[in-house]
């Protein structure tokens, strides 16, 4: 019995090479849409805050290890900063917030204040009706929802890409 | 102190060795994959595994699995585990006036100290080791205000959660930091002159560890009741209790630490536990603790790999002021660890495999005599165990869930096998069909002292999902059978079978609705006679809804308990108990406010109890009280 013990010691050592992924842990792939949403998406110039960085933020939300594969990449020039925020003024500072799925009122205060503000706002709640982007669980995949009646109250321009890659579009 | 013999020092030191060079070479593995070089196109098309499943293994996809959410748990006032447990479908909690018990799916037996039911928190099996109990009341390890969400997953899953978990497991997922965010006092008054403190501060630190620290206390006189037939009228000074509590989690990184410590005094009156002719009470004192500390990591594309490392102790004394027994106790503390891996190496296989080891390296009861104390140390117990579990996609829509969990113990002859198989179809996009059989093993506990034997019941299950927009349905239709039981003397196998159902839907307008009904029968396969404390219906209604605008969310809760039997096999008529609790966050600024009415409507009911010499069956249960609780976040 004592051996079996080794049992997913050795499987760990011969199984760690890379073999096509088929299923990716959810943070793995929320973090790299994070990603393709903030490369599809156009800041007017006029939103550039002062920093040379892009702020990319989770409120009361941690990706863990999953958002640092995110941190130093480039993104429309700037160096990508990944920040765990807690407030409203922290999250007027960033060009991406990404809101947690649990909601209670300081979310939906949040999403009230930034709709129309130039921040792109990225949730996994779909209970939250005014965010900019919803990822939804579909079967085994995710899918997400652009919101274009709230976008459209923005700067900001999402690529014809984005669209035609989202399950749904709201007008 | 205690010193590890010859040959535990050899697996000690391999336990630590295999721990840490998987850690490090973890560790030197590049932690997360980066799933920004996939092109988006194909990473729509990738298949998902969800956290909940990585981060505590849990895969309950085959079960009719009940969740109790934060929220939930604020707009209905509770305050205890046993609070959220009985609000779940198909269980019902009843007390001692000592400990708090948990029945449900044929089981309910007065007095189990729920052995058959594991408890997790955030992973760490929270039972304690000597009787095997989980801890409902505020006896138990955490505060409610701490805790995200608590899903309960009826038996049969072993493969997949851990050991013994043989009825049914409870899974509670604790609050971070970042949840908190600041500091929260808590003060909470309520009958019985109830009093309550709390102080919780939660943060994420600019290098991102995100850190929560709790502490908390109760103290309560208990309430006067009277016996009508032993004519006992009890004080309330003899029926106090008092707790208190505190709770440490931090993450950085890959890591995590973990660690809750509980201590719990409570008096009772001696009658009509013991027939004693007297108001003097019986006095015991449950301290419970832990530290764990965890490593979790994506160490390829498709591997994620997880490990803990745990130490954890259990003191229990007692001390009964009628004199009739000596002060004694027991002292139990263990230590282990644990890692698995979840992987996606072969194409449409999610494969989760792990190792657990456990030395429960101290068991010591104690009396304490007039000359001098009588010690007494039962064998060390150490526990390997090892599973492999695969969930299967054979078809878009068609899932193969299996695995299998085998244990040893080397103070048991007996293996342990526990394999579980299910078939999940989801006929379309919003219904799915679920048909699971399983088998589960467990090892009896130190105070079981049954040697060489294994409890083991088998369980067959059929669930039907639906989900039409904001609305959830649910049907399961189940049969266990329990056997080889374990028990001081030969007892029958029992059947037990039901059916429940459940509707969970949310309005607009922050109105929701929860509504559930079981229907169940066990009995003894031997004389077919009817378990005791099993009652055949149960229905459970939860609504809430706001008031004066949104300034109050008001949490009605409504629970039904059908009759059932008692030990002497009289039938003991249903109740129905209404809970009603307001709830006001932020009417005024940075201030929560609760006001819980227990009992609404003053009902009068009792719990079960075995007959003993004092001739009492029931425990007379409270009627109307209430709780205020004001919390000031800043």
């Amino acid at each position: 019995m004592k051996k079996l013990i080794l049992i997913p010691f050795i499987v760990a050592i011969f199984t760690i090479q890379n073999i096509q992924a088929k299923a990716l842990p959810e943070y793995t792939i929320k973090a790299a849409y994070l990603y393709n949403f903030a490369l599809l998406t156009q800041w007017s110039s006029s939103n550039e805050n002062q920093s040379d960085e892009f702020n990319l933020c989770f409120y009361k939300e941690d990706f863990g290890i999953a958002s640092d594969t995110l941190k130093n990449k480039i993104m429309h020039e700037k160096k990508i900063k990944v920040s765990n925020i807690n407030s409203i003024e922290e999250a007027q500072k960033c060009q991406m917030v990404f809101i947690r799925k649990e909601e209670n009122i300081q979310e939906l205060q949040l999403v009230q204040t930034l709709s129309q503000s130039q921040v792109l706002i990225v949730t996994d709640n779909e209970k939250i009706e005014n965010s900019h982007i919803t990822i939804l669980s579909e079967n085994t995949k995710l899918v997400f929802n652009v919101n274009l009646k709230y976008l459209k109250h923005t700067n900001l321009a999402v690529s014809s890409h984005l669209l035609k890659l989202a399950k749904k579009i709201i007008q | 102190m205690y010193k590890l013999g010859k040959n535990n020092r050899k697996w000690f030191i391999f336990s630590l060795c295999n721990f840490f060079v998987v850690s490090c070479y973890a560790i030197e593995q590049n932690n997360t994959f980066d799933a920004t070089t996939i092109p988006f196109e194909e990473l729509l098309q990738t298949d998902y595994i969800p956290a909940s499943k990585i981060a505590e293994q849990i895969s309950s996809a085959s079960s009719a699995v009940s969740v109790v959410t934060s929220r939930e748990i604020k707009l209905f006032g509770y305050k205890t585990l046993a609070d959220v447990l009985n609000s779940m479908r198909g269980l019902h909690t009843f007390q001692d006036y000592e400990y708090t018990f948990l029945g449900g799916r044929g089981y309910g037996e007065p007095g189990d100290y729920t052995g058959r039911i594991v408890l997790l928190i955030d992973g760490y099996l929270a039972n304690d080791s000597f009787y095997g109990q989980a801890f409902f009341e505020n006896d138990g390890l955490l505060d409610v205000s701490l805790i995200e969400r608590v899903e309960y997953i009826p038996g049969g899953s072993s493969a997949g959660y851990t050991s013994n978990a043989l009825l049914g497991v409870i899974n509670i997922i604790t609050k971070k930091g970042s949840d908190i965010n600041g500091t929260n006092i808590a003060y909470g008054y309520g009958s019985h002159n109830t009093k309550t403190r709390r102080v919780t501060f939660g943060h994420v630190l600019d290098n991102g560890a995100d850190v929560l620290f709790s502490l908390s206390d109760l103290n309560t006189a208990g309430r006067d009741f009277t016996y009508g037939s032993g004519g006992q009228k009890v004080s309330n000074t003899n029926n106090d209790a008092k707790n208190y509590r505190m709770f440490l989690k931090t993450s950085y990184k890959n890591l995590s630490l973990e660690g809750a410590l509980v201590s719990h005094t409570k008096q009772k009156p001696a009658y009509p536990s013991m027939n004693v002719d007297t108001n003097l009470p019986l006095k015991h004192q449950d301290r419970n603790s832990f530290v764990r500390l965890k490593y979790d990591a994506d160490i390829s594309k498709n591997t994620k790999f997880s490990t803990s490392v745990w130490y954890g102790q259990y003191f229990y004394d007692f001390k009964d002021f009628t004199n009739s027994f000596e002060p004694f106790g027991v002292k139990a503390k263990w230590y282990g660890y644990d890692f698995k891996l979840i992987g996606t190496w072969f194409d449409k296989h999610t494969l989760s495999i792990g190792s657990d080891y456990r030395h429960d390296y101290r068991f010591n009861d104690y009396i304490i005599y007039d000359d001098g104390i009588d010690n007494y140390t039962y064998t060390p117990k150490k526990t390997y165990s090892t599973y492999i579990y695969d969930d299967y996609a054979m078809l878009d829509n068609l899932n193969l869930n299996y695995g299998i969990r085998y244990e040893k113990v080397n103070t048991n002859t007996q293996k342990l096998i526990s394999p579980q198989i299910s078939l999940i179809w989801q006929v379309q996009n919003n219904t799915s069909l679920k048909l699971s059989t399983s088998k589960t093993s467990r090892q009896p506990t130190v105070y079981e002292y049954v040697e060489n034997k294994t409890e083991k019941a088998k369980k067959t299950e059929f669930v039907i999902e639906h989900t039409i927009d904001d609305t959830r349905l649910l049907a399961s239709l189940y049969r266990y059978s329990i056997y080889d039981r374990l028990f001081w003397y030969d007892v029958s196998d029992i059947d037990a079978k039901g059916f429940e159902t459940e509707i969970n839907k949310y309005f607009d307008n922050d109105v929701y609705l929860k509504a559930s009904y079981t229907y169940q029968k066990a009995y003894e396969v031997e004389d077919k006679k009817s378990l005791i404390n099993v009652p055949t219906h149960m229905a459970k209604l939860h609504l809430s809804r706001p008031l004066l605008g949104k300034k109050l969310q008001s949490g009605l809760e409504v629970l039904y308990l059908g009759s059932r039997l008692d030990s002497e096999y009289d039938k003991v008529k249903s109740h129905m108990v209404v809970n009603l609790n307001l709830l006001s966050q932020d009417w005024i600024q940075n201030i929560n406010l609760s006001f819980k009415i227990n009992n609404l409507f003053d009902k009068k009911y009792k719990d079960i109890m075995y007959t003993n010499s004092s001739g009492e069956k029931y425990y007379p249960q409270d009627g109307r009280t209430f709780y205020l609780e004001m919390e000031y976040r800043f």
